[in-house]
C-alpha cells in the first residue's frame, strides 16, 4: 500500500514567522532522492543578502533554510524561483528573477540562472546568466553521457521580449562550464501573438532525449494595464534530440498549419490578473512525459469556460499517446482549480496535483491514476482551510504555480497553504516543525508560549509506492 | 578586568545596524554544536553554544529566544571565549534549522550593555535596544528624505488608473496617479496647489510594499522624479515603502536634517 505524508517545511527555529511563503517549487535529487531543495517566496529571516532555500536531507521529514540564492531584497527575498537536480552528479540549478532588481527604479524583472554544486553548498549559487525583462524561470534538467563523461543538461522556460515571447534557455553541458555555461536561448513560438505570449513555459524531459514545453500562444488581449481580458491557444512543441540540435523544438508541427507547435486547444478564455479566494489567475500551465514511454504526454490547463462574462477558472486535462500530435481529453474538466502540476512516474501511473477554491476554502487534492481516470483515481485531500485567512500580503497568495515531480515509482511536491494548526485541515495527516497546539488550533512561537498568527507556509508531500 | 563602562551610544548604534540579531548570552559549549544544520568543515574552536539569556534585538520571529541555545560562530576578530563566559552577542543569521545557527560580527561585555536592560524594564520598549532601532529607523528616514526630490504634507484628492500600453505580465506595475493637494512643502521645487503622483498600484510582490494612496488620506509624502518615459503622466512618483508617512513623522525629519 502506497503512503502519504503532508509535512510544514518551516524549520521550528522559524516558529515566529509570520511570512507569506508562496509559490513553493522542489527538486528531489534522483541519485539520492532523500535529497531535495524546496523553494517559496521566503525572504531571509534577517534581511541578509542572500535569499534562502529549504533544505531536507532526510527524506522531507525536517529541512532547515540556506541562504544562498543572491539578490535578495529586504522583506522580499528573490523574487520568482525555481530548482531543479540534474539525473547525475548532485548539481542544483535554479531559474531566479532577481530580489534587488524588482526593486530598482524602473523595476527590472531580471532572470537569473544559478548553479550549486550540491544539496551541502552553503555557499552563495554562482550566478551562470543574468538577463533582462524575463519572467518566470521554470527550470528542469537530465544527465547525458557525452563523449566519455556525463553532461547537465538545464532547461530553463521563461517569458522573454516580445512579441514571440515563449523561450526555453538550453544549456548542454552545465554543470562545470563556466559561467554562461553554454546557456542558448531559443523562441519556442513560432505564430505571431497578440503582442505577447502568457507567462508560463513548462518542460518535460525523457531520457531518450525528448523534451515537451508547452505554453499559452495569446491570441487577443486587450492592452489594459492591467490586462484582463487574454484570448489563447495551448501549445506544445517538442525536440527530439534533447534541444541541442541546430532547429530545436521544431520536431511537433500543427497538424492544420504545419507550423512547430501542435495547438492543443485552441481560443481559450483568461480574466489575467483576477482573482478568486484572494489569489491572482491567468497562467496556470503543466505537462509531463511518461518516463517509459515517450510518446505518451499529457497536459493541463486552467481557463475561464464563461468567457469575460464567467467567473469561473476550469482545469482541463488533455492526453497524447503520439508524441503530441492529437489530444484526447481524460479527465472530467474541474470548476475553480488552478495550480495543476503532473507527473508520471516509472510504473505509468500519472499524478495530479491542484488547489481548488469552493465554499471560501482551498483545497488542494492529489490524484493518482493507473488508467488515465477512466475508473475513480486514488484521491487525497492533502490540505484544506479557509481562504480568508490570513489577509494576503501581496501576491501570489498561494503561488502562480506548485510542483510534483516522480522519482522512481514516488511522488513527491510541495503547496502552499493557510497554516493554521488544525488537524481537520490535514485529512490524510501532517508534520509540523514549527512549534503548533492542534489541540488549540495556535501556532507559537519559539519560546512555545507566545501565540503567532496564521500564515502561508509551504508544505511538502511524499506519495511513497 | 571586565570594562564595566557603558558603551558609547554612536559604537551601539553601528553594531546594531550591522547586526540583525543581538542578545546577552553565556557559553555552554565550545569547539562543536548539537546543531545539524551547521557544516561540519565550519565548526571549529570558534564554534560556541550559547544559552541566550536576554534578547537585545530582534526581528520579530525571533523575539522569544530566550532560554534557547544558539550556535555562535564567533568572529576571528574577537577573542575567544571559555564556557561560562557572558557577553554581548552581535550577529547575522547563518543557518536555520530546528535551532539558530548565527555568525557573530560583533560583542560587546555584557556589563556594557546592562544600562539599556535596566532602562527597558522601565518604559514601554519591547526590547533593551528597541530605543536604538528607532533611532536608526529615524536616521535611514531622514537620509531617505535627502535622496527624495520633494517632501511635502498633503492629502490625497482623487485616484486613476493610468493604463499604458505594452508588454504585461503578472508582475506589471499597474501604474495609477493620486492627486496629493499639498498643504506644506518641506523640500523640493514645487509649491502649495495639486501635484499628480504616480504610483504602481499592483500588488504583485514586487509592488505591494510601495504606499498605495487612498482618497482622503493625509501624509507625509516622500516624493520622487519620474524617470524619462514617465515624466509626460507626472512629475513624480512613489517607489519606495518608506515613501508615506504619517504627519507626525515631518517632527522627527525636521530634528534630523
Amino acid at each position: 500500500m502506497p503512503t502519504l505524508k503532508v509535512v510544514n517545511i518551516t524549520p521550528k527555529v522559524l516558529s515566529g514567522t509570520v511570512t507569506q511563503d508562496s509559490e513553493p517549487f522542489l527538486a528531489v535529487n534522483p541519485e539520492t532522492p532523500t535529497e531535495m531543495v524546496a523553494t517559496a517566496f521566503t525572504p531571509d529571516p534577517m534581511d541578509g543578502p542572500l535569499a534562502p532555500v529549504y533544505v531536507s536531507t532526510d527524506g522531507g521529514d525536517s529541512w532547515v533554510l540556506h541562504t544562498v540564492v543572491p539578490g535578495a531584497a529586504p522583506g522580499l527575498g528573490t523574487a520568482d524561483i525555481t530548482v531543479a537536480f540534474a539525473a547525475q552528479g548532485g548539481a542544483l540549478y535554479a531559474g531566479i528573477l532577481n530580489g534587488l532588481a524588482a526593486l530598482q527604479r524602473p523595476p527590472i524583472t531580471r532572470m537569473q540562472i544559478l548553479r550549486a554544486p550540491s544539496v551541502a553548498s552553503t555557499a552563495a549559487m554562482e550566478i551562470l546568466v543574468s538577463r533582462d525583462e524575463e519572467d518566470q524561470p521554470w527550470v528542469i534538467a537530465d544527465t547525458v553521457a557525452a563523449g566519455g563523461s556525463d553532461r547537465d543538461r538545464v532547461y530553463i522556460g521563461n517569458n522573454g521580449p516580445g512579441p514571440r515571447t515563449a523561450r526555453v534557455d538550453l544549456s548542454g553541458d552545465a554543470r562545470t562550464a563556466p559561467a554562461p555555461a553554454g546557456f542558448v536561448s531559443t523562441t519556442i513560438e513560432r505564430r505571431n501573438p497578440a503582442g505577447q505570449d502568457g507567462p508560463p513555459v513548462r518542460l518535460a524531459v525523457h531520457p531518450d532525449g525528448t523534451v515537451y514545453a508547452a505554453f499559452q500562444s495569446w491570441r487577443s488581449n486587450d492592452q489594459g494595464d492591467p490586462i484582463t481580458n487574454v484570448g489563447f491557444d495551448v501549445v506544445v512543441t517538442r525536440d527530439d534530440g534533447g534541444g541541442v540540435d541546430a532547429h530545436p523544438f521544431q520536431d511537433l508541427k500543427d497538424a492544420t498549419d504545419s507550423v512547430p507547435g501542435q495547438r492543443v486547444a485552441t481560443d481559450r478564455f483568461v480574466a489575467f490578473n483576477s482573482t478568486m479566494g484572494q489569489e491572482r489567475l491567468g497562467g496556470d500551465l503543466t505537462i509531463a512525459v511518461d518516463p517509459t514511454g515517450a510518446d505518451r504526454v499529457w497536459i493541463a490547463w486552467c481557463d475561464r469556460v464563461g468567457g469575460p462574462a464567467g467567473v469561473d477558472n476550469t482545469l482541463h486535462v488533455r492526453h497524447s499517446e503520439d508524441r503530441g500530435q492529437t489530444w484526447l481529453q481524460v479527465r472530467d474538466d474541474v470548476t475553480d482549480a488552478k495550480n495543476p502540476s503532473l507527473a508520471v512516474n516509472e510504473d505509468g501511473l500519472v499524478g495530479l496535483v491542484y488547489q481548488r477554491f469552493a465554499s471560501n476554502q482551498w483545497t488542494t487534492v492529489l490524484e493518482v491514476t493507473a488508467d488515465n481516470w477512466s475508473t475513480a483515481p486514488e484521491s487525497d485531500v492533502l490540505h484544506q482551510a479557509p481562504a480568508n485567512v490570513p489577509r494576503a500580503r501581496g501576491l501570489p497568495f498561494l503561488g502562480d504555480y506548485i510542483r510534483m515531480l516522480a522519482v522512481g515509482k514516488d511522488f513527491y511536491g510541495v503547496f502552499a497553504g493557510n497554516n493554521t494548526p488544525d488537524r481537520a485541515n490535514f485529512p490524510v495527516g501532517v508534520t509540523y516543525q514549527r512549534n503548533a497546539n492542534f489541540t488549540t488550533h495556535q501556532l507559537l512561537s519559539t519560546d512555545g508560549v507566545t501565540r503567532v498568527p496564521p500564515s502561508i507556509d509551504p508544505f511538502f508531500f511524499h506519495r511513497a509506492a | 578586568m571586565t570594562d564595566m563602562s557603558p558603551v558609547k551610544h554612536e559604537e551601539l548604534t553601528e553594531l546594531v545596524r550591522r547586526a540583525p540579531l543581538s542578545f546577552v548570552g553565556t557559553v555552554t559549549r565550545v569547539g562543536g554544536t548539537s546543531l545539524a544544520a551547521v557544516p561540519a568543515e565550519a565548526r571549529d574552536d570558534r564554534t560556541a553554544v550559547v544559552r541566550v539569556d536576554q534578547v537585545l534585538h530582534a526581528p520579530e520571529a525571533f523575539g522569544q529566544l530566550a532560554g534557547s541555545e544558539v550556535t555562535v560562530q564567533l568572529s576571528p576578530d574577537e577573542g575567544r571565549m571559555a564556557v561560562g563566559g557572558r557577553a554581548a552577542f552581535f550577529t547575522q543569521g547563518m543557518v536555520y534549522g530546528e535551532g539558530l545557527g548565527v555568525t557573530e560580527v560583533g560583542r560587546l561585555p555584557a556589563e556594557a550593555v546592562q544600562h539599556h536592560v535596566s532602562l527597558a524594564a522601565t518604559t514601554a520598549d519591547e526590547q533593551p535596544f528597541t530605543s536604538v532601532q528607532r533611532e536608526i529607523r529615524h536616521q535611514d528616514l531622514a537620509a531617505h528624505a535627502d535622496e527624495a526630490d520633494a517632501v511635502v504634507v498633503g492629502t490625497v484628492a482623487g485616484l486613476r488608473r493610468v493604463g499604458r500600453a505594452g508588454r504585461r505580465s503578472e508582475h506589471s506595475p499597474d501604474w495609477w496617479l493620486a492627486s496629493i493637494d499639498v498643504t506644506q512643502v518641506e523640500s523640493g521645487p514645487l509649491g502649495k496647489g495639486t501635484v499628480p503622483v504616480l504610483y504602481p498600484n499592483s500588488r504583485d510582490a514586487h509592488y505591494y510594499r510601495v504606499p498605495k494612496p487612498e482618497a482622503g488620506q493625509e501624509g507625509l509624502w516622500l516624493l520622487h522624479a519620474t524617470q524619462e518615459d514617465q515624466r509626460e503622466l507626472a512629475p513624480y512618483e512613489l517607489v519606495h515603502p518608506e515613501d508615506y508617512q504619517p504627519v507626525h513623522k515631518l517632527a522627527v525629519l525636521r530634528e534630523r536634517r
